[in-house]
C-alpha cells in the first residue's frame, strides 16, 4: 500500500546507467544521487512480485522500466535493512533513511528511498557501499547475474 | 530553431582556411586550456588573415601581428562560431585536446570521456551528454594536480563529471565538478587520532580550494 515502509528483510533494486559505474563495474554513489527534481530515490521492491527466484524478480523489473535501458546498464540489488542501518551508523548525523512503497501507474513495485536532505552526495556514496549484487538491466539471451564486491 | 541547430550557409572558405591553420599550429603549439585554446587560435588566425589582406592591398604600412590581434578590430565570424558550438561539440573538442597533449593518462582519460559521452547519448539522445564546463573544470584541476593517479570517472545525474579515487572503504575521495568552478566532494578517511575509525566529510568548495581542503585528511596518500 502506498506509503508503507518496506520490510527490513526485503530487497530493492535501482537502475544504474553505465555512466554511473567504474570501468571495473563497481557501482558508484552517482547511481544513488537525486536529480534536482526528485523528492526521493526511485527503486523497485523485489519481493512485491511474490516470486521466489531472484532472476524472476529481476525479469519483472525489466518489464516495468520506464526508460529504455542502455546496453551496459545494470540493476543493483540492495537489502532494505542494510541500507538503513549502514547509513544510520556511518553518516555523520546518524541519518535515518526510510524506504517506502510508492506504486505508480504500470509499475506497482515502484518504491522510494526518503531522507537524503543535506549531505546528499555522502549519503549516496554510503548507499553504494551496500550494493549486494548486480544484474544486466537489459534482457539478453544469456543475461546472467554478476556479483559486485566493493573494496 | 534551437541554438544548436543553426546552420551556416556562408563562410565555408573561412572555415576551411581556419582548419588548415589550426592543424598546422597544433603540431608545435603549447597547449592552454582546451576551449580557450580554440578561441586564441581563432583570434590569431583572424589577425593573420587580416594582415595578409593588408599586405595584398598596400605596401605602405604593416602593423606588428600582436598589435593587430589586439587592436580592437571587429569580432571575427569565428567568435560567433565558438558561441554556436553546441555543448556536445565543446565536449568533443576537449576530448580531441586530451588526445593531443602529452600528460600522464590523457589518452586513457579521453577514451573514458568518449565512452561516457556515447553512453549518455545512447540513453538520453535529446539531452546534453556531458556538461562541458564541468569537464573543463575537471581537466583544469588535473593539470593543476599532475601527481594525481588516474581516477574512476562517472557522470552525475546532472551530467557533471564525477571523479573518484578509492582504494578502500576508508580511503575514498569523490569529487563532482560543477559548471560553476565549484566542486562537491566526499571524503572517507582514517581518523588520525583513532585509526580504527573513519572520518566522513562532504562539502562544496571552489576547485582551487579543493586540494587545500582535502589534503589535511590525507587524500594524497591514496590519490597520488
Amino acid at each position: 500500500m502506498k506509503g508503507d515502509l518496506l520490510p527490513d528483510q526485503d530487497h530493492i533494486c535501482r537502475y544504474c546507467s553505465a555512466t554511473k559505474f567504474t570501468e571495473n563495474g563497481l557501482i558508484t554513489g552517482a547511481a544513488f544521487q537525486l536529480r534536482p527534481v526528485d523528492k526521493y530515490l526511485s527503486v523497485n521492491w523485489l519481493e512485491f512480485f511474490q516470486l521466489a527466484d531472484r532472476h524472476e524478480q529481476i525479469r519483472e523489473v525489466r518489464k516495468v522500466l520506464r526508460l529504455k535501458p542502455g546496453a551496459r546498464a545494470k540493476l543493483a540489488v540492495l537489502n532494505v535493512e542494510e541500507i538503513v542501518n549502514f547509513v544510520h551508523t556511518q553518516s555523520p548525523d546518524a541519518r535515518k533513511l526510510r524506504v517506502l512503497h510508492e506504486p505508480i501507474e504500470n509499475d506497482p513495485s515502484h518504491s522510494g528511498i526518503y531522507g537524503f536532505g543535506c549531505d546528499e552526495h555522502l549519503i549516496a556514496d554510503l548507499i553504494a557501499e551496500t550494493v549486494q549484487e548486480t544484474y544486466p538491466a537489459k534482457q539478453t539471451e544469456n543475461a546472467i547475474n554478476e556479483t559486485s564486491f566493493r573494496k | 530553431m534551437k541554438r544548436n541547430e543553426r546552420s551556416f550557409t556562408t563562410g565555408q572558405d573561412d572555415i576551411n582556411a581556419f582548419e588548415e591553420f589550426h592543424w598546422a599550429k597544433n603540431l608545435t603549439a603549447t597547449i592552454l586550456e582546451p576551449i580557450d585554446l580554440l578561441e586564441v587560435e581563432i583570434k590569431n588566425w583572424w589577425a593573420q588573415k587580416r594582415i595578409d589582406a593588408l599586405r595584398r592591398k598596400s605596401s605602405i604600412t604593416i602593423e606588428p601581428v600582436e598589435e593587430l590581434a589586439t587592436s580592437g578590430a571587429p569580432e571575427s565570424p569565428f567568435d560567433e562560431i565558438i558561441d554556436r558550438l553546441s555543448d556536445d561539440e565543446k565536449v568533443n573538442e576537449i576530448v580531441k585536446f586530451l588526445n593531443q597533449i602529452n600528460i600522464t593518462f590523457s589518452k586513457q582519460l579521453a577514451s573514458r570521456i568518449q565512452f561516457l559521452f556515447e553512453t549518455s547519448k545512447e540513453e538520453c539522445p535529446d539531452e546534453v551528454a556531458i556538461l562541458p564546463e564541468s569537464l573543463k573544470n575537471f581537466v583544469s584541476f588535473l593539470q593543476a594536480e599532475p601527481n594525481l593517479k588516474y581516477p574512476d570517472l562517472v557522470l552525475s545525474p546532472s551530467k557533471n563529471i564525477r571523479a573518484q579515487w578509492r582504494t578502500a572503504p576508508n580511503r575514498h575521495f569523490a569529487v563532482e565538478f560543477l559548471p560553476t568552478s565549484d566542486a562537491h566532494f566526499v571524503i572517507f578517511a582514517p581518523d588520525p587520532k583513532h585509526p580504527g575509525k573513519t572520518n566522513r566529510i562532504s562539502g562544496i568548495v571552489s576547485v582551487d580550494s579543493l586540494m587545500p581542503t582535502a589534503q589535511p585528511h590525507g587524500v594524497l596518500s591514496w590519490c597520488s
